[in-house]
């Protein structure tokens, strides 16, 4: 995992600085020879690199989607952004505790342009206060933006990717560049399961809230059926990109508790040390 | 299509509605605006179904259509509409009124009229014929009117309660069948008039053939204020209300052609089965035919045997036949078919009578054409004989051990008194009469005192005339050598069974309330004494006169009150009539009582104890001979006043079709809601 080189106490393998053995790996041109295991030489006659796990701080960097099909809220229910607002308090306050840096990129066109991560617990109510003034609006572009985010060359780290993944255009080989350029992306897709209880049925004109674009159909149990089914597809790709990164995905469902919703994060491993 | 609103103002109503629906239609319907959070996934799913748009762009059309046949058939179930072609004009004004359907189902309803209908082999009887103009009577009756169905034979039954529901009631008719028995019309006029005491406008409607007499009846059904209506067939013209039914009126709109013309039947009368002297095992049946056509007919006989049948179908089997004959029947007149040497192993025995194969007539009274035997226990039957010492007439009785024989002289014989345990009198040479209500035989050539008298003629031998009379079986007179016979007269309805070759009377049998036999000779002064004839020829007479010819029960008649005399005393006497689950017995003085329609064999049981008896004789209002009216049809006979169509309520199938419309849009639109 990448780190800022600082002392923390999230445990990163590197070879050599650490103090405690982690594992061997092969000898390879370039590696240090100040690493390589000479007594498994004596015994085995091949070149072994040690390897020592060091704990260090890490960049963690919550792309925030607040785009408009964020606002989307089912009656008396938190929407996802606000959801999505409180995984990333609770996420920034468990990375500060950790020593890690942290920053919030809100992104809704194409551009994700990440501010200096922060260190620190003294640094969550700042982190806070820019969560409270974002502003829901614009479209989503989710590929333009994670292909433009390494091109402000921030520090190498976790990029945790929240969205509900509403893209007309996909998210195309923006996560497999995120990954090129040394990120570890995370994936976590909001999804409201209230949107497949319709409380209409009939002849309806469906607007979408980014585009506007309008959409007439007679909703039936059959359309909404086939409604979830396209979902899931969604779904599906969406895991099926992260998979092909070596990245987590996670759906999270708005309406489950919050505390549920953090625990399923932090089982789902990567994000604490 | 009849509607409770007339029919123009409900075409305008419909009209509107109809109208409304289609401009709901038409109007297209504000979509209600849903925001989504992203279209792309609705595109999708759109995408797919766009190969089922042609049906979606239809399935608007088909909705309206659906929706206006749903307003129609709502429409017409609120109108509470009716199919049929009554027209226009406002319905009939509802007046309650209570009617009673009394419909005769006598045996002589089986009687069939006309010919046979297409298709059929038989034509229509007389009861569906009856069934069917009730059943008009019915539908064509104004709403609110109630009825109550009662079929009569020899008992009466109601086949519903009062009622409007016109089905309840077409069942309830479609329900009754003929009986065997006759028809007991005071009984039925009198629960039809009973069920209307109280009733507003009360009506009796008597459908029937026009057997029993209707209109003494009538007048006595004052109590009930009821108007009476015979429907007779082919008799009374359209059934329509008096001129003056208010106040009520109660004369009888019946009239009713009783008529003894002759009609295409043959009948059995009478059957009968005796045993043979001194041989148990066999013996002689003995049918009475009758002809009711105006020509002779050459009649077929089926005599059929069987242990345990009880009805007309248990003895159709081929198995059961013993013997095929063919009578020759004077026209309207009755004759005797004598079948000897039957095997009496089996003890019951059926003769059926059909036309001649080749003939081109049809029986119409089918219910007349079985008559059942059975080979019964016969009784000891104590018989007098009053006589100067005749050893030849006193052998002959004694070799009979059935009869218990009391000789007494002429000057001990007192005719005023009945002398007790003696069933048959016999007197030889007495003049005195025979006792009163007693049944005898007189050997006389001398009349009795106070008779006028009679000539003596010189007769060598006597020629019997009636071969088939149950006292002449067996018998015969051939050289006999008689000196001197006594002619006799003979008066309407006696028989002369044996006469001189001068053709007088020797030998008469009169059948009337008290059975009497007269033979005008003097055994002691002929060789019949010495013959064997005389012994079977007494063992006939005294069986004939005893009214045990057949060595049977007496036959019952159908449709009216029965008592059978019990051979054993008990209470508890089990009856299995025909068709019938077997019941207890009712039983009266050691008298088995009851009444029966079922033709066929009944028997009674008791313990060990079996008795059996033949109901075969009809009451004879139901002979067909006086029945019969003239050949008419009814739909000739009953021309209506006003058409009679049957109009049948629709409302209650309209609205389950509306309801069924209403599924089908529900299914087809998945719940659509427009708004």
């Amino acid at each position: 995992m990448a780190s800022s080189g600082q002392r923390a106490q999230r445990r990163a393998r590197k070879v050599g600085s650490g103090i405690e053995f982690a594992d061997h790996r092969a000898y390879t041109a370039g590696d240090d020879p100040r690493h390589i295991d000479w007594k498994v030489f004596g015994r085995s006659e091949r070149l072994l690199l040690r390897q020592y796990e060091e704990e260090e701080d890490l960049s963690v960097y919550f792309l925030l989607d607040r785009s408009s099909s964020m606002g989307m809220a089912p009656a008396g229910q938190l929407s996802l952004f606000e959801r999505a607002l409180q995984i990333t308090a609770a996420l920034s306050y468990i990375s500060l505790s950790n020593l890690d840096r942290v920053a919030v990129v809100p992104f809704a066109d194409r551009h994700a342009r990440p501010q200096r991560p922060l260190r620190g617990k003294g640094q969550f109510f700042r982190i806070l206060r820019e969560l409270s003034a974002l502003e829901l609006g614009g479209q989503t572009h989710l590929n333009s933006v994670l292909r433009d985010f390494p091109r402000y060359r921030p520090r190498r780290g976790l990029v945790v990717l929240i969205s509900d993944f509403y893209d007309t255009e996909g998210l195309g080989d923006g996560l497999r560049y995120l990954a090129l350029n040394g990120y570890e992306p995370m994936v976590l897709q909001l999804a409201d399961e209230g949107l497949f209880r319709a409380d209409h049925w009939g002849d309806l004109s469906l607007v979408d809230c980014e585009t506007g674009d309008v959409r007439e159909v007679t909703l039936t149990p059959a359309l909404l059926r086939a409604y979830r089914a396209a979902f899931e597809r969604l779904s599906a790709r969406i895991s099926s990109l992260s998979r092909e990164v070596g990245a987590r995905h996670l759906r999270v469902d708005v309406s489950s508790p919050f505390d549920e919703v953090v625990m399923k994060i932090f089982r789902s491993g990567g994000f604490l040390g | 299509m009849d509607a409770f609103l007339p029919l123009q103002e409900w075409a305008t109503l419909a009209a509107g509605v109809l109208l409304g629906v289609a401009l709901l239609y038409l109007l297209r319907p504000r979509r209600r605006r849903i925001d989504v959070p992203f279209g792309g996934l609705w595109q999708e799913v759109l995408a797919q179904a766009d190969a089922r748009s042609l049906g979606r762009r239809w399935r608007r059309v088909l909705s309206w259509l659906l929706m206006s046949a749903l307003a129609a058939l709502m429409l017409g179930a609120i109108g509470e509409a009716h199919i049929g072609l009554r027209g226009c004009t406002a319905p009939p004004v509802i007046v309650l009124r209570h009617t009673v359907i009394v419909i005769d189902a006598s045996a002589s309803m089986q009687t069939e009229d006309g010919l046979p209908l297409p298709g059929r082999l038989d034509a229509r009887t007389r009861l569906e014929e009856a069934r069917d103009r009730a059943v008009k009577l019915i539908q064509d009756a104004p709403r609110g009117e109630r009825f109550l169905v009662l079929s009569a034979s020899g008992r009466l039954r109601a086949r519903c309660g009062w009622t409007t529901d016109k089905q309840v009631l077409a069942k309830a008719i479609a329900g009754i069948a003929a009986s065997d028995g006759g028809l007991d019309l005071q009984r039925a006029l009198d629960a039809a008039s009973d069920a209307l005491v109280g009733r507003q406008a009360p009506r009796i409607v008597f459908v029937t053939d026009g057997g029993p007499p209707i209109t003494p009846l009538v007048r006595q059904l004052d109590a009930a204020h009821a108007t009476v209506h015979a429907v007779v067939h082919a008799t009374v013209g359209p059934l329509r209300e008096p001129a003056d039914a208010s106040p009520p009126t109660k004369a009888a709109a019946s009239r009713r052609a009783q008529t003894t013309q002759a009609v295409d039947n043959l009948a059995v009368e009478r059957v009968s089965v005796r045993a043979q002297p001194g041989d148990a095992s066999r013996g002689v049946l003995m049918a009475r035919v009758r002809n009711d056509r105006a020509v002779d007919v050459v009649a077929r006989l089926e005599i059929a045997a069987s242990a345990d049948a009880q009805t007309v179908a248990d003895f159709q089997d081929d198995r059961s036949v013993r013997a095929l004959r063919s009578l020759a029947v004077p026209a309207r007149r009755s004759a005797w078919l004598r079948v000897d040497d039957l095997d009496l192993s089996v003890g019951r025995f059926a003769v059926r009578v059909r036309p001649p194969e080749d003939a081109d007539w049809r029986d119409r009274a089918p219910w007349d054409d079985w008559g059942f035997a059975v080979v019964a226990e016969r009784k000891r039957l104590g018989v007098l004989l009053v006589s100067e010492g005749n050893l030849f007439l006193e052998a002959a009785l004694i070799a009979n051990d059935r009869y218990r024989v009391r000789v007494v002289k002429p000057k001990d014989y007192d005719p005023a008194t009945k002398p007790s345990g003696v069933q048959v009198v016999v007197l030889d040479q007495v003049p005195q009469s025979l006792p009163p209500g007693l049944p005898g035989m007189r050997f006389a050539l001398a009349p009795p005192t106070g008779a006028p008298a009679t000539s003596l003629h010189d007769a060598g031998d006597l020629i019997v005339r009636d071969h088939n009379h149950p006292v002449m079986r067996g018998v015969t007179f051939h050289d006999a050598n008689l000196d001197q016979v006594r002619t006799l007269p003979t008066l309407a309805g006696d028989q002369v069974l044996a006469g001189e070759r001068g053709g007088g009377a020797v030998l008469v049998a009169r059948d009337d309330e008290v059975r009497t036999l007269e033979f005008g000779i003097n055994l002691m002064e002929t060789d019949l004494g010495a013959r064997y004839a005389l012994p079977v020829f007494m063992g006939n007479a005294i069986d004939w006169l005893a009214g045990e010819e057949g060595g049977l029960l007496s036959p019952l008649v159908l449709g009216q009150p029965f008592s059978v005399q019990a051979p054993v005393r008990s209470q508890m006497w089990i009856w299995a009539a025909p068709n019938r689950a077997p019941v207890p017995a009712r039983v009266s003085g050691g008298q088995l009582v009851g009444t029966t329609e079922a033709q066929g064999v009944h028997e009674w049981r008791t313990g060990e104890s079996q008795l059996l008896a033949r109901p075969t004789r009809l009451p004879e209002s139901e002979r067909p001979g006086l029945l019969r009216p003239p050949k008419q049809r009814l739909s000739a006979q009953f021309a209506p006043t006003e058409p009679l169509r049957a109009t049948t309520p629709a409302w209650a199938w309209l609205l389950l079709a509306a309801l069924a419309l209403l599924v089908v849009e529900w299914t087809l639109y998945h719940r659509r809601r427009t708004v």
